[in-house]
């Protein structure tokens, strides 16, 4: 992707015309909006956000896999939501809660030679890995957001993949017969990308502006304005991951590194090696995520 | 028959007993050669440690056929990063990407 985007309403009229085509995309599930909602309020306390997610036995056991993984690495067994959201804080939970929502909203029965939805998973949890382990050498203070965006940056393939597969089909048809980036191969199929569609489904669930822009710019961070820390570090751990050969995001090839990104982010070419090794440590703790597409 | 960490269990060792997720699910029975999707599900599983059979150590790998999946390894990453060359980053990327790759294929 170019360092310079197409003109912001053009895309967005784009996108609005793609997504019109899609029927029945999943509202923001009432849990995650409930929770959302409660957190807003300073008098919510752990107890009563546990009682919410408690309702969900399959949510609940989630949650607790995740805390009680070497993701957290707490030395004692964590056996309540309540404890964990003591532990942990709401911000914490309700990202666990999200990424387990997204994973349950998206799943469905794979065919053989369908878009590898575990490769697509595994890119993701690396790239969120990624992102922590550029963020920790950067002293990004919220790596816990970084995991996150990385984890959720390329959710628009999984939309495009379940609500519109023949058009699907056919980008990744163009991806395969001239071997090229599948958000090239999408602009010319769709008129917009997964980063756009991602976006706007994360703007429809009302989720962060952080998350939001960083899913829309991640191929170009200069365009995320105020969070463009946050889409430099998912931009580069997106290409490292694809570097480190974890996982597929559906193409073969491996994107430029915005120049004015790097320069930002103030890393240097010596810093590849370490990040490739911290980022190794950073997947095997994550992998508890990869169970929850099965 | 012995005792290892998951984490230290390699490819092509054969499990000497059957391989149960926390559910009681069969993963997969003794007597089957390790692969990194089997050692990948036993870590996502938090299978901490595998029952493993005596002198089933990773086998011997030719070294001609070593060197030759060394050379295809480096060739393909050139393909993934065809066209990059101008950025000295991705220059610097595509190098390092070499030596963790290389570096974790059997010695």
């Amino acid at each position: 992707m170019g360092e310079t985007a197409n003109p912001h309403q053009q895309v967005q009229e784009r996108v609005k015309k793609l997504v019109d085509r899609i029927q029945g995309l999943p509202t923001l599930p009432v849990m995650l909006n409930n929770i959302n909602q409660m957190i807003l309020n300073p008098r919510t306390s752990p107890k009563e956000v546990a009682h919410v997610i408690s309702n969900d036995p399959s949510l609940t056991s989630k949650v607790l896999r995740v805390v009680n993984s070497s993701f957290y690495g707490f030395p004692n067994r964590i056996t309540t939501v309540t404890h964990a959201i003591v532990i942990l804080g709401f911000n914490t939970i309700k990202s666990i809660v999200l990424s387990s929502t997204i994973f349950d909203v998206f799943r469905r029965n794979v065919k053989p030679g369908d878009f590898d939805r575990t490769q697509f998973w595994k890119h993701s949890i690396g790239c969120g890995s990624a992102a922590k382990a550029i963020g920790r050498r950067l002293n990004y203070p919220m790596l816990e957001e970084l995991f996150i965006a990385g984890l959720l940056h390329d959710v628009g393939k999984i939309v495009m993949d379940q609500y519109m597969p023949d058009k699907f089909v056919e980008v990744l048809n163009v991806v395969h017969t001239r071997d090229c980036l599948i958000a090239e191969a999408e602009t010319e199929v769709l008129g917009a990308t997964h980063a756009d569609v991602g976006a706007w489904l994360f703007e429809k669930w009302n989720l962060s502006k952080g998350l939001i822009e960083t899913t829309r710019c991640h191929h170009n961070p200069a365009l995320a304005g105020e969070n463009q820390k946050l889409a430099e570090i998912i931009h580069l751990a997106d290409i490292l991951i694809r570097a480190m050969r974890f996982g597929n995001g559906g193409d073969n090839r491996i994107p430029m590194i915005s120049e004015s990104a790097w320069k930002s982010l103030g890393l240097q070419h010596s810093d590849f090696d370490d990040l490739f090794f911290q980022t190794h440590a950073e997947i095997e703790k994550a992998m508890v995520f990869l169970d929850f597409i099965k | 028959m012995k005792l290892v960490k998951t984490e230290d269990a390699r490819i092509g060792q054969r499990a000497a007993r059957d391989v149960n997720d926390l559910r009681g699910n069969l993963l997969f029975k003794a007597g089957t050669e390790l692969t990194a999707e089997l050692l990948e599900t036993c870590k996502a599983r938090t299978i901490s440690h595998l029952f493993i059979e005596e002198g089933g150590a990773a086998p011997q790998h030719n070294p001609l056929e070593l060197e030759t999946r060394k050379v295809n390894l480096s060739k393909e990453l050139d393909r993934l990063f065809l066209g990059t060359d101008k950025s000295p980053t991705m220059v610097a990327l595509r190098e390092a990407s070499k030596r963790y790759l290389l570096g974790k294929m059997p010695k």
